[in-house]
């Protein structure tokens, strides 16, 4: 039987209901009307409140309480949701904006951002992606496996990045409309050339990962690169001599390979190579051009 | 004139503009049609938050139908007109009742002015004024209320 309540006590029981025990959906739409980083910020007031806050419901609410469903949303409010998908300690906010966003992005520019994170895994989501840029971040772990669906790229940029560790991944060779390829100034990016790249990334006319700390020789595979016009390779802990195969890129015109512990004759299909400008210098292993 | 009638069996006369406020009631009214006197009944809303609520719509029924939104100008949460904001001036109880109500009613306005008000009431506090505003206990231990506030430092440098 529904109790009819005393009209005077009636609003002194409504008023004690506290704020957490609304339904979810009503305290993420409070909670939508505050930006990330308003709203990340007091996560910690406590666990049902955190929980809250790194749900894929809060970041449907937020998303849609400021951004628009087409590209015409405000630059500055995107920059910072996109700053906030990059920084934000939540694989679900992370989910949703790259859900949200991904057909509506053909360009990513992560930048100088100094707080420690790892590179989202979500980033694999953004499937239009033509340029990714990740430039002085003080990124954490390695390069995730997922940026291998990213397949309409056409420029990958990870650069100076100190904290980015482990083995660049194999996978990047799924990439194959790269044209631009750098990853370099990553002193703890590690791991060996891989060949298989020489028959995938066919596109690439610039493959710049100097400065990391990549080693083994030069893979022969590599002379079937046909466009590559750029090679950088300087400052890495390669060994090994130049590879014969490489006087098959007839377009190559820079191979940067100073101070890279390359060894042995340098082959005469090489030299052949017009307009090459070639820097060997500080390889003491170097023995001079083949007859 | 629509009746309709609070889980606490209030019963209020309204004006259909006002009844049709509430996309809830419009739907009732569409499929119950016209001639139908009965009282609607609002199971989920008592009859002193249905007065304010019955309150908000009256002073917004001569509104002029929304404005396609302005591009150019973003969107934020302090955008409330004086007159709602002098409206939310309730206690937090009344407050969560009137967005419940406004939720299950389908009034979007008196929704997003609900939410709007909560948020800014949280916006730029701290995270202790924010526990004590709401009442909210912590129930971390030290070391992981400060493992979240560590991994959110990055909502700081803007």
């Amino acid at each position: 039987m529904p109790q009819t309540p005393d009209p005077s006590t009636a609003s002194a029981v409504v008023n004690r209901k506290p704020m957490m025990s609304l339904p979810f959906d009503v305290l993420v739409m409070i909670l939508g009307w505050l930006r990330p980083s308003e709203a990340f910020k007091v996560a910690h007031v406590s666990k049902d409140f955190k929980a809250l806050i790194y749900s894929a419901g809060y970041a449907t609410s937020v998303i849609n309480t400021f951004l628009k469903e087409d590209d015409s949303s405000d630059r500055n409010e995107l920059y910072y949701f996109r700053k906030a998908f990059f920084l934000a300690p939540s694989a679900a906010f992370q989910q949703v904006f790259a859900l949200k966003q991904a057909q509506l992005t053909t360009e990513l520019y992560f930048g100088w951002f100094t707080h420690p994170s790892e590179i989202p895994d979500a980033l694999g989501q953004f499937r239009c992606l033509q340029t990714l840029d990740i430039v002085k971040c003080h990124v954490l772990g390695s390069i995730p496996t997922s940026l291998s669906n990213l397949t309409q790229l056409k420029s990958l940029n990870i650069g100076e990045c100190d904290t980015l560790s482990g083995p660049i991944p194999v996978e990047l060779g799924m990439l194959t409309q790269l044209e631009r390829l750098s990853l370099h100034s990553n002193k703890q990016l590690n791991g060996p050339l891989h060949p298989e790249w020489g028959t995938q990334l066919l596109q690439l006319q610039r493959l710049d990962l100097s400065g990391t700390a990549v080693t083994g020789p030069i893979p022969r595979e590599w002379g079937n690169m046909q466009n590559l016009q750029m090679l950088f390779l300087a400052g890495t802990l390669m060994n090994g001599p130049i590879p014969r195969e490489l006087g098959r890129l007839r377009k190559l015109r820079f191979l940067n390979l100073y101070d890279s512990h390359t060894t042995g004759l340098i082959p005469r299909e090489i030299k052949r190579i017009r307009k090459l400008n070639l820097n060997v210098d500080e390889n003491p292993g170097i023995e001079g051009y083949e007859e | 004139m629509v009746k309709i009638t609070s889980s606490d069996n209030q019963e209020f006369t309204i004006s259909k503009e006002i009844a049709n406020q509430s996309v809830l009631i419009k739907n009732m009214l569409e499929d119950v049609g016209e001639s139908d006197d009965q009282p609607i009944p609002l199971p989920n809303v008592s009859g002193a938050i249905l007065q304010k609520v019955i309150e908000y719509a009256t002073m917004h029924k001569d509104d002029p139908p929304p404005a396609p939104e302005d591009e150019t100008k973003l969107k934020t949460s302090e955008d409330i007109e004086e007159r709602d904001k002098e409206f939310m001036q309730l206690d937090q109880g009344t407050m969560f009742e009137i967005i419940l109500a406004a939720n299950y009613l389908d009034m979007k306005n008196l929704l997003d002015l609900g939410c709007k008000t909560v948020a800014n009431m949280i916006k730029g506090k701290s995270v202790e004024e924010v526990r004590k505003l709401f009442n909210i206990v912590n129930d971390f231990t030290p070391e992981e209320e400060e493992q979240i506030r560590k991994e959110n430092e990055w909502c700081e440098d803007r």
